[in-house]
């Protein structure tokens, strides 16, 4: 059974290199939006089971998203990962307060990405 | 006993006149009709007491003498009241009641034809008239004293002291008078010595207050010095020009006991105002100008004063302006000239604020610069690291295709870190002077052409190369790289057509770029050449140095670049070189 991925990612190549790593193990189906309304509109059509989601976005922040789908009660059930380019306390803090169980920070290797979905999943 | 009432006598009129002359003197330096009417009325009283001496050693043969003195003296009274009417403004009525009641006293009595001579007794009508003629002169000073007092609450200590002396000085000289004319003429010589004794001293008290020497100033000033060097601190390391110039007003007004006032600079922006609205501060600001020490105009429509004091300061010389009131010119002289020294001060204090905000300014440049860095750093790193961390977990694993496509990353990305990094590089060398530029007279037509052949338009755009053929002082390479920049930012961002054109003006060439896209957003104009940054519209591709290294190039080669917009669309960039001679 394979589980449909979501990256929400504004740069074009960093798309792809998440897709790549992704699809280079068994098992993931990958959707891509390149900004925060685009992958709204993915998550109402789509049954994601897993989005990675980066903070900082063209139109909207990654938490603004994180709301919306907190007011439609899919999250904090649905896993999470926050891709964050610029780690401060602040940013973990918040990550800790708005339920999100693993995020990872640019620039990361394909295995922290792999650690953080696992974390995410095992909530 | 008669010989030292005598000296007595000559000594106070002699001192009189040396008040008034002290008065006049002033007058003559600062100006200002209060001084001038002071020393009239103290001069008079000075002319009085002399005529008495004179009718006395003339045997009384003289009458015009006796007359004189009469006009003198009453004139000395209505000039006190003129005196004050020159700080607190009298209605013109009450002015002219009071010239036409003493002109007629004087009148009547030169017309009564008194008696003239030593030892006489007036009686009857005469008497009373004479009476009337003290109650006069007496009431034209008892109100100026009163108002001089009550005005001398709220002074600054110098002016108080000035103000009190005053008041006392002429209340002594009506006890003075009262005393002599109720013992009258028979008084014993033990009570004229007396009075003559009392009337020496008021003398230095009259002085104190109208020509005050330093000394006495430094010790009714004593109080304030210690308060003067708590403020000096608060106003030297003031963390910012507005708090400093807040600190400094509050100090100033209190100096010259002022109620209102400003500090503005040499452009006339006012940092501070009390007491006042800001926009009628800087209306004021742009009216009053310092000269080269502080002086004191005419404000409020003549109630009062402005003190303006320059404030010299590296960039130039603003103001520190208070308005006080009336008194402040004639008795405040001493507070002016301290208020021009710390005006000196608040100067100093400024430039040092000024060097404290430029260092914090420069290192918020710095983070900004470093933070910024970093950042166009990451993402070229981020690719990188994810796609050969990728390869390297599984090498042998993955599909031929993917490989490849995950390697063309790697190298794309690995590139524009390459190039992202020499920017930074050249334009940090740049800032920092340690570029090295080789400045040579060179061809532009020939730089331009070479920079065309290394920098080609893609293929649907194109580009016209209109230059002057004129030999311009730059670095060759350099030079080109400028080029180079200019162009490929039109091609990236422009329409079709690209236009390099150029015009020789008075000895240096203007060069410009322009291209028939959409321009620059105004908003982004004025930091187009700040390092990082870039329009909304633009690609990610772009470090947002291009700009920056251009112009810290151009600079370096003592010319400078300029955007404009092109009509009717389009950006244009026009860059200043030197000619060579």
């Amino acid at each position: 059974m394979a589980l449909t991925a979501l990256i929400v990612e504004d740069e074009g190549d960093l798309r792809l290199m998440t897709r790549m790593i992704l699809e280079s193990r068994p098992g993931y189906d990958v959707l891509e939006a390149e900004n925060g309304a685009e992958a709204l509109a993915v998550l109402n059509r789509s049954d994601v089971d897993l989005i990675l989601l980066d903070i900082r976005l063209p139109d909207m922040e990654g938490w603004d998203i994180l709301e919306r789908l907190t007011e439609q009660g899919r999250f904090p059930k649905l896993p999470v990962v926050m891709v964050s380019a610029h780690s401060t306390p602040s940013t973990a803090e918040r990550a800790l307060r708005e339920g999100v169980r693993a995020y990872v920070t640019k620039p990361f290797t394909s295995e922290e990405l792999f650690n953080a979905i696992a974390r995410a999943l095992a909530a | 006993m008669n010989d030292a009432i005598e000296i007595l006598q000559y000594l106070v009129a002699a001192g009189f006149v040396l008040v008034a002359l002290a008065a006049l003197r002033r007058w003559r330096r600062q100006g200002g009709r209060a001084a001038a009417v002071i020393a009239g009325a103290v001069g008079l009283i000075g002319v009085v007491s002399i005529l008495g001496r004179l009718g006395e050693v003339t045997d009384y043969r003289y009458r015009i003498m006796f007359d004189l003195s009469l006009v003198g003296f009453l004139a000395s009274g209505y000039l006190l009241l003129q005196f004050r009417h020159e700080f607190l403004p009298l209605r013109t009525s009450v002015r002219v009641a009071a010239l036409v009641v003493t002109a007629a006293a004087a009148g009547f009595l030169i017309s009564r034809q008194l008696e003239y001579g030593p030892d006489v007794r007036y009686t009857g009508i005469d008497s009373i008239a004479l009476l009337v003629v003290v109650a006069l002169w007496s009431a034209m000073v008892i109100e100026p004293i009163i108002q001089f007092w009550r005005a001398s609450k709220r002074r600054p200590t110098v002016q108080r002291a000035r103000l009190r002396s005053l008041a006392a000085a002429y209340a002594g000289i009506i006890v003075i008078l009262v005393v002599a004319l109720s013992v009258g003429s028979d008084s014993s010589d033990s009570v004229t010595l007396g009075l003559q004794i009392a009337a020496l001293a008021l003398i230095p008290i009259l002085a104190a207050a109208i020509a005050p020497p330093r000394l006495l100033r430094r010790l009714w000033r004593a109080p304030e010095e210690e308060a003067l060097r708590a403020s000096r601190d608060l106003v030297m390391y003031a963390p910012d020009r507005h708090t400093l110039a807040a600190r400094a007003m509050d100090w100033a007004t209190r100096l010259v006991g002022g109620d209102a006032g400003f500090i503005a600079t040499p452009k006339g922006d006012v940092l501070s105002e009390a007491g006042m609205p800001h926009d009628e501060a800087c209306d004021l600001a742009a009216r009053l100008h310092p000269e080269e020490e502080a002086t004191s105009v005419p404000a409020r429509g003549g109630a009062g004063v402005a003190i303006v004091a320059p404030v010299r300061t590296e960039q130039g010389t603003g103001s520190l302006v208070v308005f006080s009131g009336p008194f402040a010119q004639m008795f405040g002289s001493d507070e002016t000239e301290r208020l021009d020294e710390y005006a000196a001060e608040v100067g100093i204090a400024l430039d040092r604020v000024h060097l404290t905000e430029d260092l914090q300014r420069l290192d918020e440049a710095r983070r900004a610069f470093i933070a910024n860095a970093a950042h166009e750093l990451r993402t070229p790193l981020t690719a990188i690291l994810g796609f050969s961390s990728m390869v390297a977990s599984d090498p042998l694993g993955m599909p031929p295709g993917q490989l490849q496509k995950a390697m063309d990353a790697v190298h794309r990305h690995s590139l524009r870190m390459r190039t992202l990094v020499n920017n930074l590089l050249d334009l940090t060398q740049i800032e920092a002077g340690k570029l090295t530029v080789n400045i040579a007279p060179l061809s532009l037509t020939e730089v331009a052409r070479q920079a065309l052949e290394n920098t080609p338009p893609p293929e649907d755009k194109a580009v016209t190369l209109n230059v002057p053929d004129v030999s311009v002082l730059a670095d060759r390479l350099r030079l080109e790289q400028v080029f180079a920049n200019l162009l490929a930012n039109s091609y990236k961002y422009g329409g079709s057509m690209v236009a390099v054109e150029g015009r020789v003006d008075d000895g240096s060439v203007v060069v410009s770029v322009t291209d028939d896209g959409l321009g620059i957003a105004e908003p982004l104009r004025s930091r187009l050449f700040e390092p990082f940054v870039r329009g909304a519209a633009v690609g990610k591709e772009g470090s947002g140095l291009g700009l920056a290294i251009v112009r810290s190039l151009l600079r370096a080669f003592g010319g400078d670049i300029w955007y404009e917009q092109a009509t009717p669309h389009g950006a244009r960039f026009l860059f200043r070189l030197e000619c060579a001679p």
